[in-house]
């Protein structure tokens, strides 16, 4: 038979998938968050007045984001072993990943970088902040709210991303749903709970993206704990 | 707002200019848009600049400012190099992270307003003197709410750009520059972006700053304020000073005859 | 290492694989164009049912992964029935998610048209097939060329996939010869330049295509870099 609840609900009870499931969400947590460090590093450095640097920045991208990703991770569990460097499956999973993302993130970082009007550093330089403040207070924040959407975007994609670690061996949900369609000779049933699983942690990232969005895009008022008093001065 | 018609008696007999500005030069792409400029600012005066577009207002604005490196020359303030050092082979201008330490002495007033829309207006203005001056949170921000409504907008103090008219930018614009107490402060035509019924609110501030003493050197086509606030007025063209001298002699006909042109056209 | 590079890199099977992947990526994105095209107008139906089927193909297809789909079809299709070679099943595959992704490309494509240009065609009596038709489509068109070479570029790659369920593409061929070579990482390298020509070549044949020639901008930025041109954009 084609279908059998019976073994659908064994399967989406199974305590290996529920961790399965785990693994897919905090590779991709731990990725994303890497790469967004990385694609603004990049994205700053490809703005440098330093041209090697620029073209350094450049080359990266275009290898990172001109090679499917199943080949980076095959390089880096399979090959790089033999040049002595030996990061196992999370360690080159996980960096794999980060380093390909940072390269699609910095694109977008740059877009954001780039949408933010010179004269936010005219103003912020002629008030004597240095380069690091600039960034940190000054630019960032809004770089940051034009580039959330997009990270969103990514974050929803990198969930289904981790998929291909499985070809390394690490056990996340479709690498899980492979073992136990060798065990179970059940390809529909176990396929569809792990589908659930995908649209499950998808569907949570949304509600996540959309609270994110509303709480930086309205006004930052409720930064201050006390709603402070402001005293008229005499005489305006 | 009071109006001060007659703040050009202010004291400015003090020894050193506020800005010099010494054999300034600066090239864009090959075209010279300073060509080898000096002039003394003297302290307490409000400078107004004049020209045609092009003519290295902006530019010498920026330059004082060290927002612009100049290709050649050098600035005093107060009798100090300002934003560059001297070798063997001149001056020279100081690399970036030294001049952050420089930018502090001179306040800058911009076209576009440049307010950082992502904070309040209060922030706005507290920015700089907590994180450049290093001054405590408190202080700085009752700092800030004092010079706020002095400019008028001492209820705005939680509102974001967004929030707020052309006017009320500008104006915040120009307490964020007061907030670091710069020795001089610059406007880079400070109200071109307004809409008309706009342009005073802004102006006045402006007038009032003037009548506390305040050293100002102002790009500006407004002519009423030139005329009745300026200390003196200087006209330049192709990237050097055509003529200069006090808001009589440049409007009369006395003065250089390109500037007598310049005149005849925008008013 | 460098022999095994070299070596692959000369390789007729890899030459052969190389080929593979470059018209397994036409096949599938040809059908995946195909089935978009057939997908939209179900996801802007007015029958309910119909955009109900759209709405619920796009959730499945774009809310799992690619590997997924592709290792499902590859596994069920048998069970029901359905005997498809390997190339046939990677088409399916690679197509049927393809087409989800064409049908939000060609959403947002359409959504992107100035909302004034519906007004205009409205009150000058065009229905709404004909609206569509004679005025937003035609001015959406830009954006679905441009984002259809983009997709190129990204099937390209993942055409890579298929080496899961026994394809021999590039990635496949990579790995045969990975097994018993003396430097797997010099094989993987070979794979990787393949790739990278692939990809690189299609991106500078799109900007020959779109006459796209560097802006000059005040500062170089890297979303402008002539290598990001290369790369054909995300």
């Amino acid at each position: 038979m084609l279908w059998s609840w019976h073994v659908f609900f064994a399967q989406l009870t199974t305590l290996g998938f529920a961790r399965a499931a785990w693994a897919t969400l905090w590779s991709a947590s731990v990725v994303e968050a890497g790469a967004v460090a990385g694609g603004f590093l990049l994205a700053m450095a490809g703005r440098s007045s330093i041209a090697s640097l620029r073209r350094l920045v450049g080359v990266y991208v275009w290898v990172w984001r001109g090679t499917p990703l199943l080949v980076q991770l095959l390089i880096a569990y399979f090959g790089l072993p033999e040049v002595g460097i030996r990061l196992g499956v999370i360690g080159s999973g996980v960096l794999t990943l980060t380093l390909n993302e940072s390269a699609y993130l910095a694109v977008l970082a740059a877009a954001a970088l780039d949408a933010i009007p010179t004269g936010q550093s005219d103003a912020s330089m002629s008030l004597g902040l240095t380069g690091w403040q600039r960034f940190r207070y000054v630019i960032f924040p809004q770089a940051f709210r034009l580039f959330l959407p997009v990270f969103g975007n990514q974050y929803n994609a990198m969930l289904k991303t981790t998929s291909l670690l499985s070809i390394i061996s690490f056990s996340e949900l479709v690498e899980y749903a492979q073992v136990q369609m060798n065990v179970t000779y059940r390809p529909t049933e176990v396929f569809a709970v792990a589908a659930i699983y995908y649209l499950a942690l998808t569907l949570m990232w949304s509600g996540v993206q959309r609270f994110l969005e509303h709480r930086f895009a309205t006004v930052r008022h409720a930064n201050r704990e006390i709603v402070r008093d402001v005293p008229v001065p005499a005489g305006t | 707002m009071l109006s001060v018609a007659g703040c050009k008696g202010m004291a400015m007999g003090s020894s050193e200019p506020v800005v010099s500005l010494v054999g300034a030069s600066k090239s864009y792409h090959g075209k010279e848009v300073l060509k080898d400029v000096s002039a003394d600012f003297k302290k307490g005066s409000v400078s107004v600049l004049l020209g045609p577009s092009g003519s290295g207002k902006t530019t010498i604005l920026r330059a004082i400012c060290l927002l612009t490196p100049l290709d050649g020359g050098y600035i005093r303030m107060n009798g100090t190099l300002h934003g560059y050092e001297e070798t063997s082979s001149g001056y020279r201008a100081l690399p970036e992270r030294k001049l952050t330490k420089h930018r502090r002495g001179v306040g800058m007033v911009f076209q576009q307003f440049n307010l950082f829309p992502h904070l309040t207006a209060l922030d706005n203005v507290t920015l700089a003197p907590v994180k450049v001056a290093g001054q405590n949170r408190d202080e700085a921000e009752s700092l800030a709410k004092n010079l706020l409504a002095r400019v008028g907008l001492a209820d705005k103090a939680e509102a974001h750009p967004a929030q707020l008219s052309g006017g009320q930018q500008q104006r915040v614009a120009i307490a964020r520059a007061l907030a670091l107490r710069p020795a001089v402060l610059l406007f880079d035509e400070p109200t071109s972006a307004l809409d008309p019924e706009m342009v005073s609110e802004v102006l006045d501030v402006m007038v009032e700053l003037a009548a506390d003493g305040m050293s100002m050197i102002v790009v500006s086509h407004e002519m009423g304020f030139a005329r009745k606030v300026a200390h003196d007025v200087m006209f330049m063209d192709e990237g050097m000073i055509v003529d200069r001298g006090t808001p009589e002699y440049m409007f009369g006909s006395a003065a250089h005859p390109r500037v007598q042109n310049f005149m005849r056209r925008i008013l | 290492m460098m022999h095994d590079l070299l070596g692959s890199l000369s390789s007729t099977e890899f030459i052969r694989a190389a080929i593979t992947t470059v018209w397994l990526t036409t096949a599938a994105q040809v059908a995946g164009t195909i089935g978009g095209a057939l997908l939209t107008p179900l996801r802007m139906a007015r029958h309910r049912a119909l955009r109900g089927f759209a709405s619920f193909y796009l959730l499945i297809f774009r809310g799992t992964p690619e590997l997924l789909q592709l290792i499902a079809w590859y596994a069920v299709l048998p069970l029901a029935g359905v005997n498809l070679n390997l190339v046939e099943i990677a088409i399916v595959g690679l197509g049927a998610n393809e087409a989800a992704r064409m049908v939000e490309i060609t959403r947002g494509a359409l959504l992107g048209v100035d909302p004034g240009q519906d007004d205009a065609s409205r009150a000058v009596g065009l229905s709404r097939i004909q609206a569509l038709r004679y005025v937003i489509l035609p001015q959406a068109m830009p954006a679905i060329i441009a984002a259809l070479g983009n997709e190129v570029n990204i099937m390209f790659k993942t055409t890579s996939l298929v080496s899961v369920i026994g394809m021999t593409e590039l990635l496949r061929q990579s790995q045969l010869v990975a097994e018993t070579a003396r430097s797997p990482l010099g094989t993987y390298l070979a794979a990787l330049l393949y790739y990278l020509a692939l990809t690189t070549l299609w991106g500078a044949g799109q900007g020959l295509l779109s006459g796209h020639r560097g802006q000059g901008q005040r500062r170089p930025s890297l979303a402008r870099s002539w290598w990001h041109a290369l790369s054909g954009g995300l």
